[in-house]
């Protein structure tokens, strides 16, 4: 059993990630209703300034999910970081695991740390399978260079990546695919923030990719939504789109319609569709 | 075991040349000697190269920041056979892999009236974590990640200058708030920094004394988690 974790980071402009995952996961029928009364992924910025919350707020949901023994589905990068790295912090440190545990007792809850945290992709992996999935492929993607955005992500890369060849995209290597994506000092620099993206995207525009795959919704905030900022800032036209694997794969899976992959979210018009 | 790796090394004389180049090589080099050895192989062969020599001497393989006493047999897996070497920061580029370092030394000065000489040297051993940062070439006065790293040492070795040390690094156009995460530009990955970072940030947030806009800002936010 899933319970699908939508209260991501800037959700109010991310939401893409949540409406082309539920798209997603129910033409290949996984069942994975919403994690209902979850709290807030603060991610690692939130981290940085309230470790306390941070924990307590991914144990909530930990424990949330254990409560209605279901597994929790991540459809973006930084929920999925944000929950392991938790659970691995409140293993390691008896402080921390206290001062969280008296916190979830006062909510009726036991901290759990044997919930298991599933990302989309491990998903189309393990529970669809890529032999079905290429299957199901209508629209092949062979036409175009996608550039995929990692940032200083280490997991799950090379799923990423064969999900993305098995629809046939060429994927482009760029030098910036590793760098900040500048969200993390936004709030201390607007014009070092959209410097650091505008300069991932332009890197990956010069290297011909026709769009961007971000998997994590903060570099979708800095690459899609910022998109306008960043070009004043580099002082070029960037005008990429940025998709994330799930919209990509809904796309490959014939998915036409707009709304259903999220793109009233995007401020970027694409061609593709 | 003998190894075979085909190098672009970065040449740059800031005397004489107006833009740096690469200048390909082909090396054969024992697994068992350091990236050191491969260095001063390479030297042999073209005598006016320049490249750190020393404890903290560090340069870029493939754009990983990473110390020249690496064991070629530990990292010929990750990297392959072809490598480009490049310095830690080719805008602070004298001689080839050679860097100015004066801007990092200089910022060790905010710790002057209190670290002692064997505190300076752990500074130098966060070269790469000064060098790897963005944006220290994007602000001039920008800290610096080897400070943060080395302000959490030092908070632990001086607990009563703790919130000096802290304050220091509390200002929004210079601190600890521009730092952006750099695990994976460095070789082997390494999240030290960030543990640190994290450590320091939450330590400002709850550190009443502590006053300025940015931070009372960042207090209010943490608040509302």
């Amino acid at each position: 059993m899933y319970r699908l974790f939508d209260n991501i980071i800037e959700r109010d402009v991310a939401n893409s990630f949540v409406v082309a995952a539920q798209e997603l996961l129910g033409r290949l029928k996984v069942e994975a209703p919403v994690l209902k009364n979850s709290k807030p992924d603060i991610a690692t910025e939130g981290e940085a300034l309230n470790e306390e919350a941070f924990l307590y707020n991914c144990a909530y949901n930990l424990a949330l999910a254990k409560g209605e023994e279901a597994d929790i589905l991540c459809i973006e990068d930084s929920s999925y970081t944000s929950l392991n790295v938790a659970k691995i912090m409140l293993l390691q440190s008896c402080d921390l695991r206290d001062a969280v545990m008296q916190r979830l007792d006062k909510d009726g809850f036991k901290l759990c740390l044997d919930t298991k945290v599933l990302h989309v992709n491990e998903v189309l992996r393990d529970v669809v399978g890529f032999d079905k999935l290429q299957k199901m492929i209508k629209l092949p993607f062979d036409k175009f260079n996608i550039a995929i955005f990692s940032g200083n992500r280490a997991q799950n890369l090379d799923l990423n990546e064969t999900i993305l060849a098995l629809l046939g995209t060429n994927i482009v290597k760029f030098e910036r695919q590793n760098d900040s994506d500048g969200y993390e000092i936004l709030r201390a620099s607007k014009r070092f923030a959209y410097t650091l993206a505008g300069t991932v995207m332009l890197d990956a525009f010069d290297n011909a990719a026709d769009f961007v795959v971000a998997n994590d919704a903060r570099s979708f905030v800095m690459f899609e939504s910022h998109q306008k900022s960043l070009e004043s800032c580099v002082g070029r036209d960037i005008g990429l789109s940025v998709f994330s694997t799930a919209q990509v794969v809904l796309m490959a899976l014939g998915c036409k319609d707009g709304s259903k992959l999220g793109l009233d979210f995007h401020k970027v018009a694409t061609t593709l569709i | 075991m003998v190894h075979k790796l085909v190098i672009e090394v970065f040449r740059f004389d800031s005397k004489v040349d107006y833009l740096p180049y690469y200048k390909k090589v082909t090396i054969e080099i024992d697994a068992k000697k350091s990236v050191a050895d491969l260095l001063a192989l390479i030297k042999d062969d073209e005598s006016s190269f320049g490249y750190p020599t020393g404890e903290n001497a560090a340069i870029r393989i493939d754009s990983k920041a990473i110390f020249t006493n690496e064991k070629i047999e530990d990292i010929r897996e990750f990297f392959g056979e072809q490598w480009q070497l490049d310095p830690l920061s080719s805008k602070h580029s004298t001689k080839d892999l050679i860097i100015n370092t004066e801007d990092f030394e200089a910022k060790l000065e905010l710790f002057d009236a209190f670290v002692d000489s064997d505190d300076k040297e752990v500074y130098r051993s966060y070269i790469r974590e000064h060098y790897t940062s963005p944006i220290v070439n994007l602000e001039e006065d920008f800290i610096g990640d080897g400070l943060f790293a080395f302000a959490y040492d030092m908070v632990q070795k001086y607990p009563d200058r703790r919130v000096e040390i802290l304050e220091s690094i509390a200002q929004k156009e210079s601190g600890v708030w521009l730092h952006v995460n750099i695990s994976n530009k460095l070789y082997p990955v390494n999240s030290e920094l960030e543990r640190k970072v994290v450590y320091l940030k939450n330590a400002i947030i709850n550190e009443p004394s502590i006053v300025n806009s940015f931070v009372n800002a960042q207090r209010a936010i943490s608040g509302g988690f």
